[in-house]
């Protein structure tokens, strides 16, 4: 790994993110090359939290816009402020001024209500700029979103192009539940995040939790990786990982015994459908105890 | 910066990329050259992810870049110097799944083997989305499927609210509307009006066929009609193969294993033949007057394979068509290869339903749902 990709890498730690030598590859690419990154992947693999590491690595602001369907260009861009430039409007009524002075009066940055993208980009220091969950949105608003991916630029019918003041650092992310835009997918750099192995969860964990026994941590991952292996509908993510190990810490539990009933009892910290707990049932809970010992 | 020779190989690498269906452009190009002058390289590893970070754009991109890479750069490390030689495509299993772009039936045994990730996840999804039901025989992939039928059919409810009325309370001011209404107040805002979600109840009565043929479209059709019942309060659904049976509170069931569970208990005649105007002549007997309404979308979910008479058929779908608003018929064999609906007796049929829509993979439902959404205005 380059000496550049290292102190990034120890960056991220610092921040307490444990990332893979090609995602540090990545997030460089997207600081040196000022590009989009597009993140898939299972959720619960900790796609969110780049964004929010990523503003604390580089002291910045964070700008969310979560994203739903039916979400447009007024939640998600710029709204003109009606009520007041109605408003306006009366009180210029008797002032004679002309229909074009009028009109430059209500259009202007006053009645201007800035949401999460115009912010990103009229930021004097470069904020994170995070989209989550793109692929909830509808294709209307993935075109709208190219102008501002590539150019970095917003277009206002009354006041004309908005060009960035600096390029905000932009982390989309998708759970793959709709198919993106080609287009879209051309203008960003992509990174494809799979749940960690038993070492990147292990480190994850005494990372996250520096007070947890060595022991407990490894117990835990292992314990998380077989739950993986099993078909559920909902596979436990890092952050059920983690709210599991809190949970267990917060009990003063130092080890897991195979007839530990505390993994029973906690289980809703990992299982989040009703269909996964009936799956694992008691003998399959039992196996899954067994192999920790 | 990158030498002359290091620059021709990775050229052509993109080209073997591009070629593999990758959608790498100049601007790419320039850009991984760009990075790997930048990052003065140290080891093959780095040059790896710069040249995937910037190349790849989907998952299964993702997925085929690692055995593209090390088939074409292996016998030469990347951070060497590098002997011209001829780059020889390599035909894996990957490079046929990219240029696969038809139905499962020209080639089930690639959509059997491919990953269940490169199934389910996003990237050629849109590829994948044609598959055939029948052919999908991954348990994991079947079960992604099932939901995201699911959600197609949860779609249809936003797409329907996404018309929007104008009213004189709200929270969002339309202004357009605001000034047009106030013309002839001279212009002066008065009276304020509002821009809101148009809400439409729609009701649906299914009918779904669980006899033998169907076996294979089930499972998914089930997901679909349960996302429409669960989105549509209103609605009613019934199953029939020789006979008719109502399944409305096992769709409304929100663990699917359980709904599962009891539609097995329920369905002791699973395996049977099907009586599709009997089970219509039951349901006009018994059901329609309770659940058939000006505005009740009738839904039929059926392969057509019928033991009963064509004609009684055309009689009890007679009775409904004057009952209801609209009657759609979903066919899972429409799609398919060597089904002609004129051969059989759908063709007789077909006057006498509005719509009769292919259900056979995930694009012919969004195709069904867009039918529906039509019907529904």
């Amino acid at each position: 790994m380059g000496m550049q990709f290292e102190q990034f890498s120890k960056k991220l730690e610092q921040s307490n993110y444990i990332a893979d030598a090609d995602l540090v590859t990545t997030l460089s690419l997207m600081e040196s090359l000022s590009r989009p990154l597009l993140l898939e992947g299972e959720a619960g693999v900790g796609k969110t939290e780049i964004a929010k590491v990523l503003a604390d690595v580089y002291q910045c602001d964070l700008i969310r816009l979560q994203c739903y369907e039916g979400l447009d260009a007024s939640t998600s861009v710029y709204e003109w402020n009606y009520s007041h430039q109605l408003l306006s409007i009366k009180m210029l009524e008797d002032s004679g001024s002309s229909y074009q002075d009028k009109e430059s009066n209500i259009f202007k940055d006053e009645f201007l209500l800035e949401r999460p993208l115009l912010k990103a980009i009229r930021q004097s220091k470069p904020p994170v700029l995070l989209i989550d969950e793109i692929d909830r949105t509808d294709e209307a608003f993935e075109a709208f979103l190219l102008e501002l991916l590539s150019d970095f630029q917003i277009s206002i019918p009354e006041l004309g192009t908005i060009k960035a003041s600096s390029i905000p650092r932009v982390i989309l992310t998708s759970n793959g539940t709709r198919e993106l835009s080609d287009a879209l997918r051309r203008r960003c750099l992509y990174h494809y995040m799979e749940y960690p192995d038993y070492e990147k969860e292990l480190r994850i964990i005494l990372t996250r939790l520096p007070n947890i026994q060595q022991r407990l941590a490894q117990q835990i991952a292992t314990f998380v990786q077989s739950l993986r292996k099993i078909e559920l509908r909902k596979q436990p993510g890092v952050a059920e990982t983690l709210d599991w190990a809190r949970a267990l810490t917060g009990q003063n539990i130092e080890q897991l015994t195979p007839s530990d009933f505390v993994i029973q009892s906690s289980k809703s910290c990992l299982l989040k459908t009703q269909d996964d707990v009936a799956r694992l049932n008691s003998s399959e809970l039992g196996k899954l105890i067994d192999n920790l010992s | 910066m990158v030498s002359a020779h290091l620059t021709t190989r990775l050229i052509k690498f993109i080209h073997l990329l591009r070629d593999t269906g990758f959608n790498i452009g100049t601007r790419e190009t320039i850009d991984v050259l760009t990075s790997l002058g930048d990052n003065s390289l140290t080891d093959k590893k780095s040059a790896h992810h710069i040249i995937r970070a910037l190349s790849c754009h989907s998952k299964l991109e993702w997925q085929q870049f690692d055995s593209l890479f090390d088939s074409y750069w292996l016998p030469n490390d990347i951070v060497e110097s590098f002997d011209e030689e001829t780059v020889e495509k390599p035909q894996t299993a990957d490079n046929q799944a990219t240029g696969f772009s038809g139905s499962s039936h020209e080639a089930p045994d690639i959509l059997n083997d491919i990953s269940v990730e490169a199934i389910v996840g996003a990237g050629k999804q849109t590829t994948f989305s044609k598959a055939d039901f029948r052919f999908l025989n991954n348990h994991k992939a079947m079960l992604e499927i099932e939901k995201l039928a699911e959600q197609l059919a949860n779609k249809l409810n936003k797409r329907l609210s996404h018309q929007y009325q104008i009213k004189t309370r709200g929270t969002k001011i339309d202004i357009r509307q605001t000034i047009r209404r106030n013309l002839s107040q001279g212009g002066d805002p008065v009276r304020i009006f509002y821009r809101s979600r148009r809400h439409r109840p729609v009701h649906f009565v299914i009918l779904h066929d669980v006899s033998h043929s169907m076996t294979w479209n089930n499972p998914l059709l089930f997901r679909f009609a349960r996302g429409l019942m669960r989105t549509f309060d209103s609605s009613e659904a019934f199953a029939f193969h020789t006979e008719l049976f109502k399944v409305s509170e096992f769709y409304r069931e929100s663990s699917i294993d359980k709904m599962r569970r009891q539609l097995e208990a329920r369905n002791h005649l699973w395996m049977g033949g099907t009586c599709i105007a009997d089970s219509i002549a039951e349901f006009n007997l018994k059901h329609a007057r309770r659940t058939l309404t000006s505005k009740t979308i009738f839904l039929i979910i059926s392969d057509g394979f019928d033991t009963n008479n064509t004609s009684q058929l055309i009689n009890e779908l007679k009775h409904i068509r004057s009952k209801a608003k609209k009657i759609i018929w979903l066919n899972p064999m429409l799609g398919r290869k060597g089904y002609n609906p004129d051969e059989h007796s759908m063709l007789e049929v077909k006057p006498y339903i509005d719509q009769h829509v292919p259900a056979h993979s995930l694009d012919s439902l969004k195709q069904a749902i867009n039918y529906i959404a039509q019907e529904c205005r």
